[in-house]
């Protein structure tokens, strides 16, 4: 649907002639043009949200906004310290403070 | 001259050199066309489009894209390097990088945007400075940009008490420091926090109202706030929407949407200057 009425949009913005004609009698230029009922309404309605909404269908996706959107930057990955060694648990385990030396 | 930097330009001019055959080198000249399509352009870019062997742009719409081909049937469109899901930052770079192959080719290019290459257009800049590095010649020619539109839109002259602006993403992720008392404008509120794309983008609600969260503390209860969207064509009205700031998370926000924050009103002044500024009395 956008394809037409975009050549219909260039058109009016280049050539002065087809925008006088436009302002004075629109209804003429959509039948010359052959704007669909949808693309009438649009252009009559003077919404520039809706026009845009048309206008974009089928058309590839596009951000419209150019710069960059700043992403926070990922924090290092936190090296993972190795586990300390439990010394193994004997059963029947020593009470606190009983070091038995050797 | 030390031998590391001479010999970094000569590698430089040697990069430079035609690929097509041709004794001239390539060149570029990155232009804006302004928002509204066929009425803001400059006669200055006008000519570096129709004088361009090759035209690459990114605009927002397939009327503006057939507009630019009347001037100059020799355009590449540079919006497929979009893709949902996929870093904007990534595409960017592709399109940069598309424009300076074009330029090391040895071709004469003209890079087009919408509004002010200059203004939030980073693959302009990334393509001038690959262009610099390859040798070759590389310039901007200034644009009206959405900041234009909005000052004579909204009828506000910025002189008196200033202005700030602010891209809405960076002023959240760094927390800016502005000045209340100053008009506020936030660009790309439409797509806050996005690294990507998707069809029929808008802002997350949840993320507008962080915005709100970090704004509405610095003003009164029902400051106001304006949702403005430039006219693309002589034939539509701008958009401008006014209400309250707490109120804009019922607002759907565009990526083309700015928010214009008025400022709040102040009569602060520093006593010693103003008695400085008006002088001993006679």
């Amino acid at each position: 649907m956008s394809g037409n009425l975009s050549h219909f949009l260039a058109e009016l913005v280049s050539n002065p002639e087809q925008m006088a004609a436009y302002l004075a009698d629109p209804e003429r230029v959509f039948d010359e043009a052959g704007l669909t009922t949808d693309e009438r309404e649009v252009i009559r309605s003077r919404d520039a949200r809706r026009l845009d909404e048309v206008l974009s269908d089928g058309f590839r996706l596009q951000s419209f906004a150019n710069n960059d959107v700043p992403v926070p930057k990922k924090a290092p990955a936190k090296r993972k310290k190795p586990a300390a060694k439990k010394p193994a648990k004997k059963k029947g385990g020593r009470k606190k403070g009983g070091s038995k030396k050797r | 001259m030390p031998s590391s930097r001479r010999s970094s330009v000569m590698g430089a001019r040697r990069a430079g050199a035609p690929r097509n055959g041709s004794d001239r080198p390539g060149s570029l000249v990155v232009v804006g066309i302004g928002l509204m399509l066929g009425r803001h352009t400059t006669t200055e870019t006008l000519d570096a489009i129709r004088g361009a062997e090759h035209v690459l742009h990114l605009l927002t719409n397939p009327a503006a894209e057939a507009w630019i081909q009347r001037l100059n049937p020799r355009t590449t469109p540079l919006g497929d390097c979009f893709k949902e899901g996929k870093s904007r930052t990534r595409s960017y770079a592709e399109m940069a990088e598309r424009i300076v192959d074009a330029v090391r080719a040895g071709e004469q290019v003209c890079a087009a945007f919408y509004g002010h290459p200059g203004v939030l257009v980073s693959p302009a800049y990334q393509a001038i400075v690959g262009a610099r590095r390859a040798g070759c010649q590389a310039r901007m020619l200034p644009g009206i940009s959405a900041e234009d539109c909005l000052f004579a839109d909204l009828t506000i002259d910025p002189r008196g008490l200033g202005w700030q602006c602010f891209e809405a993403s960076d002023f959240l992720l760094r927390r800016r420091r502005f000045d209340p008392s100053v008009a506020l404008i936030l660009w790309q509120a439409g797509v806050l926090g996005e690294g990507s794309i998707r069809p029929q983008m808008q802002a997350r609600p949840e993320r507008v109202q962080v915005l709100i969260d970090r704004l509405a503390p610095h003003y009164p209860a029902r400051h106001p706030v304006i949702v403005y969207e430039a006219s693309e064509f002589p034939i539509t009205e701008p958009m401008i929407k006014q209400m309250a700031l707490r109120r804009l998370p019922e607002q759907p926000l565009y990526p083309k949407t700015t928010l214009y924050v008025p400022p709040r009103a102040t009569s602060a002044q520093d006593a010693r200057i103003a008695r400085w500024f008006t002088g001993p009395k006679a």
